[in-house]
């Protein structure tokens, strides 16, 4: 068109005539429409090629409204407005613009035209001059061009929308680029499917991302669209053709029409689908929707197209690998912080204990320098690790501080301190030796293993006490003294009494006969009885008390001690006129666990008491045998107990409020039943009142260990 | 007729059993320590021994054993009394070959001289009749 445009600039300075031959002859030949109008708008000359396109003859067109007969409508103005403004301007400059002209019933493609003003010599407008080309095929390619480009620069824009989604702007640049692929192909609808898999395998899709023409995006979350079964949304060859990785490139018309049953705007025309994959698993498809007729769609676009759903694919992959190095950065870090934590609780427990430990150290030591005890605490092989100060004063200073051979020199000939450390750790057991001589000292030495409480519980050490007994010894012994004084001192006289009185009433009984004297001495002779026996039972208990008794084990049968005792008191019994049975078959044996004379000393008095308070009927005795405990029962008819007695029957000094203010001035002291009490209890039994009555009897029962 | 030796220290004890046997019609001979006594069971002879324990110079149980140790004495029969009454020192001395050990503080001196003229019959010694001379004293 620059080629007409310059060979009409040449015509400029010419004649008319000459103009006009040219003009004939120019526009005789080229591939242009040239039409020469008068100032009317009337065709005054046409080109043959003008003829061809609008298939008229010469004749039929020369003379005839160039606007108005081949025109279409929508360009008459347009046109009509470019020809008035040159013929009142006289621009030399040509209008330009592009429009097409009615063929036949038709419309030819899309020429564009250039319209210029025909001057006559004295600069006058004569004429107006349109050449018009035809440029459908260039504008097609113009525009496949430019979508071409566009695509490609929505390519590229893609690639770096993917690239540089960070997992925070991930959802936003998915849409970016499904907005940039859908204007630069200028489709109405772009979205992408994501597929899933139904819990019984089959292929099941949903939307996921959405770009409309209109401005609406949006990206749904698994919740907010239902899944579907592809093959039950009519798109089993949809599926078909994507799982294998090929493109669907369709119009609506020629598709089956369950395939746009789902998910498929209206309006649509023709669709192309791009499968996405992700390495080797489909993942799911792009659509792009276009409303508009006959969108091509050429080889190149779909390329590109294929490219973007690649690119798609590759930033899921680098994002679900993102993901997890996220997920996993996260757990590592997580980790990190849980050991962290971990390491910090722990160091502050150990801090926490080694400060307890340190207190529990201090006071430890602490207590033990300010006790009394020599205390030192050995290891396995017998180091001495700790000794206190009350070590020094109990066996001595030793200037080199103590170790093990030190200590047991300071035995040496008196205790095998060597032996009682190996009993000790062998046995696990305390061992305790009992008045260890050490100059003018008593001690006693206690080696007790150290067992961890926690843990295990094995033996790490030995501790060896050492405890001064002088004191008690000397006390023990001086009580030792007195009871042997108290018993010979206080007896020998006694004895003098009742034995003298005794003799004045057996052998000048008869010469008082009658007399107050008489009673007297009956009185003196009674009274030193009591006085002993409350001497001799004072004596018992005490030591019972004081456990200055031991109390064997013996395993004896317990029916011949009975039957013994019963003859030892046989004839008081008889005396007293009393019955005296012992209601046990003959052959009979009990055997019991216990002290043997303390038992018979339980028996002489339980059956002494029952023959005391009994003055008609009798004593009896029986015997039970129980699961565990053997029990003798000792009942008689004698005046009973009462209420009021019962809970003290036991006790020491119970008979004092009897004694006192009511009865029986002559009779025991009150000790017996709580010296039995104290001895049974000693040999692991007891005794107790089983029944009783006032004025019909009591029953005592003893029970005793089976032997 | 029976003859006793009392070996007894305290002497109102010793008069005491001295009377009783008297009034009983025994002969009583009197030793006042272990040691005496010990020496009297030689000299006197006595058909049986009243042996104190608690006494001067040596004790009762010494005693026991020298006149037990002693073939010319160890067949004459020994009592033992005393006040140091536990069971255990009741076991020793019959262990050491008394016939008896009597707790003084719980017999009558007349039950003593039962005791004595019992264990004398078991062994054929003639011993003197129940109540001799109580009265002719008075």
């Amino acid at each position: 068109m620059q080629d007409t445009a310059a060979s009409f600039d040449q015509l400029q300075g010419l004649d008319s005539q000459l103009q006009q031959l040219i003009l004939r002859s120019y526009i005789g030949r080229a591939d242009k429409v040239v039409v020469v109008m008068d100032t009317s708008f009337s065709i005054k000359l046409i080109n043959d090629f003008g003829c061809q396109l609008l298939g008229k003859q010469r004749e039929q067109v020369e003379g005839r409204a160039w606007l108005r007969e081949f025109l279409p409508k929508e360009y008459r103005e347009e046109v009509r407005e470019d020809y008035e403004r040159l013929l009142r301007t006289g621009s030399q400059e040509p209008a330009r613009n592009e429009f097409a002209i009615r063929v036949g019933d038709g419309v030819s493609g899309v020429h564009a035209w250039q319209h210029f003003l025909v001057k006559d010599d004295a600069g006058k407008a004569q004429a107006l001059l349109s050449v018009g080309e035809d440029v459908t095929e260039q504008k097609a390619v113009q525009t496949m061009l430019q979508r071409r480009n566009a695509i490609l620069e929505a390519l590229s824009m893609a690639s770096d929308l993917f690239l540089t989604a960070t997992p925070d702007v991930w959802e936003h640049n998915v849409i970016e680029v499904l907005r940039a692929l859908g204007e630069a192909r200028g489709s109405e609808r772009v979205y992408a499917c994501k597929n899933r898999k139904t819990k019984d395998g089959r292929q099941a899709t949903f939307l996921k991302y959405e770009w409309k023409v209109t401005g609406e995006s949006k990206v749904f979350k698994g919740e907010e669209t239902q899944f579907k079964v592809l093959e039950e949304v009519g798109l089993g060859r949809w599926a078909k053709k994507l799982a294998a990785n090929e493109m669907i490139c369709e119009s609506v018309a020629q598709m089956p029409e369950e395939e746009s049953a789902w998910n498929m705007t209206d309006d649509t025309q023709s669709v192309v689908v791009i499968p996405v994959f992700v390495g080797e698993e489909w993942w799911g498809y792009m659509t792009f929707e276009d409303w508009q007729p006959d969108r091509a769609c050429p080889p190149s676009e779909l390329e590109a197209l294929k490219a973007v759903a690649l690119t798609f694919g590759q930033a899921i992959r680098r994002k679900r690998i993102e993901e997890e190095l996220r997920l996993e950065k996260e757990s590592v870090e997580e980790k990190v912080q849980e050991r962290t934590q971990e390491l910090q609780q722990a160091q502050e427990e150990l801090k926490e204990a080694m400060v307890r430990q340190l207190e529990g150290k201090a006071r430890l030591t602490a207590s033990i320098h300010s006790v009394s005890l020599g205390f030192v605490v050995t290891g396995l092989s017998r180091e001495v690790l700790l000794f206190n100060h009350a070590v020094n004063e109990l066996l001595g200073a030793s200037e080199e501080g103590w170790t093990w051979e030190i200590l047991k020199s300071r035995f040496e000939g008196t205790v095998d301190l060597d032996s009682m450390y190996d009993e000790c750790l062998r046995e696990v057991k305390e061992i305790v030796v009992n008045e260890v001589t050490l100059g003018d000292k008593y001690l006693r030495l206690n080696l007790t293993p150290i067992k961890l409480v926690e843990g295990d519980g094995r033996v790490i050490g030995v501790v060896v006490l050492v405890t001064d007994i002088s004191e008690q010894k000397r006390l023990e012994k001086a009580r030792d003294e007195f009871f042997a004084v108290a018993s010979h001192e206080l007896r020998t006289p006694l004895t003098a009494i009742r034995g003298n009185a005794s003799m004045m009433l057996d052998y000048y009984g008869e010469n008082m006969q009658g007399t107050e004297m008489k009673d007297m001495v009956q009185d003196v002779y009674d009274s030193s009885v009591r006085l002993i026996d409350i001497v001799n039972e004072y004596l018992d208990a005490s030591r019972f008390e004081m456990n200055k008794y031991d109390t064997k084990n013996d395993v004896f049968d317990i029916l011949i001690l009975i039957r013994e005792v019963m003859q030892q008191l046989r004839a008081t019994a008889q005396e007293r006129k009393l019955e005296w049975v012992l209601e046990v078959e003959e052959g009979r044996e009990l055997w019991v666990q216990a002290d043997r004379q303390k038992t018979e000393q339980v028996l002489v008095n339980l059956l002494g008491n029952a023959l005391k308070y009994t003055e008609t009927g009798g004593v009896y005795v029986k015997v039970e045998d129980g699961q565990e405990m053997g029990k003798v029962l000792i009942y008689d008819t004698g005046r009973g107990i009462s209420e009021e007695e019962r809970p003290l029957l036991f006790e020491k000094f119970r008979q004092v409020g009897d004694r006192v203010y009511t009865q029986d001035h002559t009779k025991g002291t009150g000790m017996g039943l709580y010296i039995t009490r104290l001895m049974t209890e000693a040999m692991g039994g007891k005794v107790y009142l089983g029944k009783s009555e006032k004025g019909k009897g009591s029953e005592f029962v003893v029970e005793l260990r089976k032997g | 007729m029976a003859r006793v030796l009392i070996v007894e220290d305290d002497p109102v004890m010793q008069k005491m059993y001295r009377r009783v046997f008297e009034f009983e019609g025994f002969e009583v001979v009197q030793a006042f320590d272990g040691k005496v006594g010990v020496e009297q069971t030689k000299v006197a002879a006595p058909d049986m021994i009243l042996l104190d324990i608690m006494m001067p110079v040596i004790s009762g149980l010494q005693a026991l054993d020298m006149i037990k140790a002693d073939p010319m004495t160890e067949r004459i029969p020994v009592m033992v009394f005393t006040n140091l009454a536990s069971k255990q020192d009741a076991e020793s001395v019959l262990s050491k070959g008394a016939v008896a050990c009597v707790h003084k503080s719980q017999v009558n001196p007349k039950q003593v001289v039962q005791m004595v003229r019992d264990e004398l019959s078991r062994r054929g010694v003639m011993v003197p009749e129940m109540g001799m001379g109580v009265t002719t004293k008075s």
